[in-house]
């Protein structure tokens, strides 16, 4: 197994790295600029930056744990390749899971070949479509901005409710269902935890909403996701242990 | 003045669409590659019939719904946005709400020229974090996993399927977003809440239902807003 946790990995693991945050770096640079060119003010910039920087914390301890995870597998430094560009952790342990099922992947060079081939054709398509196609989808979306600015607004509310809609409602129904006692072990698993912890962030969050309106405090907007978060994972060891013991 | 102004404005958009793809280009490249010199290197060709199955159960779904992706999510990042977020991944649960959290703190949207600056900024930023927290996690690869290993607790609230990060992250997500505009929020939500609980099967193609879903909300809120309900 030399070759998965080889240097050559290693080196491209790093060129990688770089190159994905000289890329970020070129945008944020370019963008702050363009900011000053139209007048934004340097605190709403700062702003974006730090709700952004904040609230990114929390989210990629799990992207970490994926890699670790992919790491038993597919070794150390392609999994650090693949979680760092396109993918998420889903499609990642998704796509070796396909090739694991064909044959085991620290099973030889040749199957661990075939399991990086996989996971990097497949995410593929969305960055060659913006290559040739997002410039004239984009002028599309700005000419509705341009037209109707409202509307606009409100279509985009719409396409971010459509993912709360499933990635909430999934845990509702799985957590009612538990409760309820009307779906199979299997499927509802820890539903009831999972459930209560969505509804202990909810309710976090809605307490800071709540004390923001009152007392005008803005700096605590900044935190009120990050430790909602994490204050509903931290009850989520209390609530997994509650449903599912010491299991 | 002014023309010069909007001038500036549409360079800047033309040079956000150079910029994004010849980025974008070079990433397909670096990514390919990876692969290819390793098989070059090592003397390797993949095996066959493994890689084969692998294509057959990835490409052809994933493809499709990457392409969806982009349209579902682009206006919502803005260009500079796409490009970045479409290279870096992770999109659901980091880059489009870190773009919108900071998109609705600047009291603006994606489709505004503040607005494309905003979310390219938030998604850069967010990019930049994982990927350092990455790296420390690289460092420390060998330690964490036998820590997560001999602590059961963190590994079953960490865990990327059964875990607790993507329910805490919509709860307060939810709050947040349909505190403000519940009148979009309550018919596609309660829709998903019975898919769900009529179709068991459906938990695990979760996914699938955000294009459709997100369509409704649209026509949705566009039959609302032709009748000035919103």
């Amino acid at each position: 197994m030399d070759y998965s946790n080889g240097a050559y990995l290693y080196i491209m693991g790093a060129a990688v790295a770089v190159f994905v945050l000289a890329q970020s770096v070129v945008f944020l640079i370019r963008a702050v600029r363009q900011g000053r060119r139209i007048g934004l003010s340097a605190k709403v910039m700062k702003d974006a930056a730090v709700s952004s920087a904040t609230f990114s914390v929390v989210p990629s301890i799990p992207i970490v744990i994926a890699m670790i995870a992919l790491a038993a597998t597919l070794g150390a430094p392609f999994s650090w390749i693949r979680l760092s560009v396109i993918g998420s952790m889903s499609y990642e342990t998704m796509a070796a899971g396909a090739v694991a099922g064909a044959a085991n992947i620290d099973s030889g060079i040749n199957v661990f070949a075939s399991a990086m081939w996989v996971m990097t054709l497949g995410i593929i398509s969305g960055p060659l479509f913006n290559i040739f196609g997002l410039k004239k989808y984009q002028s599309k979306i700005e000419d509705i901005g341009k037209r109707d600015p409202k509307w606009s607004k409100i279509l985009i509310d719409a396409l971010f409710m459509g993912i709360i809609a499933v990635m909430g409602g999934q845990f509702i129904s799985k957590g009612v269902a538990a409760f309820g006692g009307f779906a199979s072990e299997e499927i509802i698993k820890n539903g009831e935890a999972q459930l209560l912890t969505l509804v202990s962030s909810a309710l976090i969050m809605a307490v800071f909403g709540f004390v923001i309106g009152k007392t005008k405090a803005k700096w605590l907007e900044n935190f009120a996701l990050p430790i909602s978060m994490i204050g509903a994972i931290a009850l989520s060891v209390v609530y997994h242990g509650m449903f599912l013991g010491g299991a | 003045m002014d023309k010069k102004q909007g001038l500036t404005i549409n360079e800047y958009k033309a040079q956000t669409h150079r910029t994004g793809r010849i980025w974008t280009a070079a990433a397909l490249v670096i990514i390919i590659a990876v692969p290819l010199i390793f098989c070059l290197i090592y003397g390797v060709t993949p095996e066959w019939r493994s890689f084969l199955t692998g294509v057959g159960a990835i490409v052809p779904m994933y493809w499709v719904i990457g392409l969806i992706e982009v349209f579902n999510y682009s206006p919502m990042l803005g260009s500079g946005g796409t490009y970045l977020a479409f290279v870096t991944g992770n999109l659901l649960n980091m880059k489009l709400p870190a773009a919108q959290v900071a998109l609705k703190k600047a009291g603006t949207s994606a489709a505004t020229e503040e607005g494309e600056v905003i979310s390219t900024i938030a998604v850069a930023v967010s990019t930049i974090v994982t990927d350092v927290i990455l790296i420390i996690g690289l460092l420390l690869v060998i330690p964490i996993t036998n820590w997560i290993n001999s602590n059961e607790v963190l590994s079953n609230v960490f865990d990327l399927s059964s875990g607790y990060v993507i329910p805490a992250l919509f709860g307060a997500l939810g709050v947040v977003f349909i505190s403000k505009s519940w009148k979009i929020a309550v018919v596609p939500t309660l829709l998903m809440i019975l898919v769900f609980l009529l179709i068991p099967a459906a938990y695990g193609i979760s996914g699938i239902f955000i294009p459709v879903i997100s369509l409704l909300a649209v026509l949705l809120a566009r039959y609302m807003y032709k009748k000035n309900m919103i």
